[in-house]
């Protein structure tokens, strides 16, 4: 029997490694972004092949690597840690790309009409590039961030004590297998339910915040 | 370089040369326009009128020539143009788009107002204010909290001649401002163009209507395969060209065989 208190504990790991992983993901993916969308061929070339990397080894065998074959210190001592890392790295590829997507998703014209009534680059882009970018970025996140939750069942291998950890190991003291993997199957499929939802929220919210700049 | 005295001269663009790809598409063209003065830009497609214009605001950057904004040497391809004098002349050039380019997450009054606040560090106040005397100017005070998306062509070309004239610029360049917009919707455009011409303010328009541009501008300047052909009295060089290509041209556009 797999007892709730457990599939808490493990959906509070889950949560920890999903926002962690996701979180760091951000922070990286906005440079790979800029390496990417960049002119200059050699920062193009760097940005490409972080992602080649960073996407092309699956999942698991970024968090083996890190977890046992790399010493980084307490990342390296720290299941949790090293799956936030690992997924972090793998996860920012997808939003790099999702950052790129959402700024190309922008016409020309927008740069252009900014560019002609004297405007910064910078405030083109913040005040008049993101906030129709934002959207259509968060729409692509939100899509990855429900493949990082999965995927933080894989740190059940080098064991972080997540969800799939303590179905198992519940299974492995004589616990029914169909039903403990159903309920934290039952958990995963409800918490995507709330990404669609936080990102339409957050969606909205950049569309205002971006108008109340001036006013 | 030219005859005219210098203080009269709102933009004088000497030898603006521009290639993509290596291959050239301007080929040195000159233009003095006074101040006041309106000048209309034909010419066939792919003749280079919008490179040109663009370059006059560094939207393209020439690859040789100057441009002068009443007698200040404001562009020399010599020198890099640092980006900060790059935008010191756009706020003085402004430019309006065949496709409007209005900022789409903006209202009409967010659109005027930006730049005043960003650009000229206007108090919001003023802002508006001046934003709403432009709007209303250009007869759209009331869809002023509209978005571009709930306005028409012609309404959204109005808000961008008004987000232009908000930064106070010498000049203003029309890339064919009424082409993306239905026929019955451009009178609008046009007029609020031609009080624009007619208040003094120095204008350079690529277009291709021929009427308008014999009654709204003063000068008409033909380029044909990014040479300059001609350049003389709108009324005279549209209504009776004695160059055969430019005949052919006009004739072709005003529907005449
Ligand atoms: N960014 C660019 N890259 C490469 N070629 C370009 C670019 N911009 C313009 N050209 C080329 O330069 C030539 C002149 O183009 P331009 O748009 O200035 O012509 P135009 O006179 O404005 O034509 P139209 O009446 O169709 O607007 C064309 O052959 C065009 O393909
Ligand atoms: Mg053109």
């Amino acid at each position: 029997m797999l007892e709730a208190s457990y599939v808490l504990e493990g959906l509070w790991i889950t949560l920890q490694m999903w926002g962690g992983a996701f979180l760091l993901s951000v922070v990286l993916a906005i440079p790979v972004a800029m390496l990417r969308g960049s002119k200059n061929p050699l920062a193009k070339f760097i940005g490409a092949l972080w992602a080649w990397i960073a996407r092309g080894i699956p999942p698991i065998a970024w968090l083996i690597i890190i977890y046992f074959g790399l010493s980084l210190g307490i990342i390296s001592e720290v299941p949790v840690l090293a799956a936030m890392v690992g997924l972090g790295i793998v996860n920012s590829a997808y939003i790099g790309d999702s950052i790129r997507s959402g700024l190309e998703s922008v016409s020309n014209g927008q740069w252009e009409g900014a560019a002609s009534v004297a405007l910064t680059k910078k405030d083109a882009l913040f005040r008049v590039v993101l906030p129709q970018a934002i959207p259509v970025m968060l729409a692509s996140t939100a899509a990855y961030s429900i493949t990082l939750l999965k995927n933080t069942a894989i740190a059940s291998i080098i064991g972080a004590n997540e969800m799939v950890f303590y179905a198992y190991n519940a299974v492995q003291v004589g616990a029914d297998p169909i039903t403990a993997f159903l309920t934290i199957g039952i958990v995963y499929l409800l918490l995507t339910v709330p990404v669609g939802m936080f990102a339409r929220w957050l969606g909205s919210r950049a569309k205002r915040g971006s108008e109340r700049v001036v006013y | 370089m030219t005859t005219t005295p210098e203080g009269t001269l709102a933009l004088s663009a000497q030898q603006i040369r521009k290639s993509f790809g290596g291959k050239e598409i301007l080929h040195g063209i000159s233009v003095d326009v006074k101040k006041g003065e309106h000048i209309a830009i034909i010419g066939p497609s792919g003749s280079g009128k919008s490179t040109f214009i663009r370059c006059l605001n560094l939207l393209e950057t020439p690859d040789h020539g100057t441009i002068d904004l009443h007698g200040e040497r404001v562009f020399d391809a010599v020198e890099k143009t640092p980006a900060k004098s790059v935008r010191a002349l756009r706020k003085r050039v402004g430019m309006v788009f065949q496709s409007f380019n209005l900022f789409a997450t903006h209202t009409a009054l967010e659109n005027v107002s930006l730049a005043q606040r960003l650009v000229l560090e206007r108090s919001k106040t003023d802002a508006v204010d001046r934003s709403e005397e432009l709007l209303e100017r250009v007869g759209l005070k009331k869809h002023m909290h509209k978005h571009p998306s709930q306005l028409s062509g012609g309404q959204q070309q109005r808000v961008a001649i008004a987000r232009s004239l908000a930064l106070d610029p010498e000049v203003i360049l029309f890339d064919e401002p009424t082409s993306a917009i239905d026929p019955e919707m451009r009178v609008e455009v046009l007029r609020v163009m031609k009080e624009l011409a007619e208040g003094g303010m120095t204008m350079m328009t690529v277009t291709h209507e021929i009427e308008f541009a014999k009654e709204a501008a003063d000068r008409a300047m033909f380029l044909a395969d990014g040479e300059l052909l001609e350049i003389g009295p709108a009324a005279e060089i549209l209504t009776d060209p004695s160059n055969e290509r430019i005949r052919r041209f006009v004739n072709a556009l005003s529907g005449v065989i």
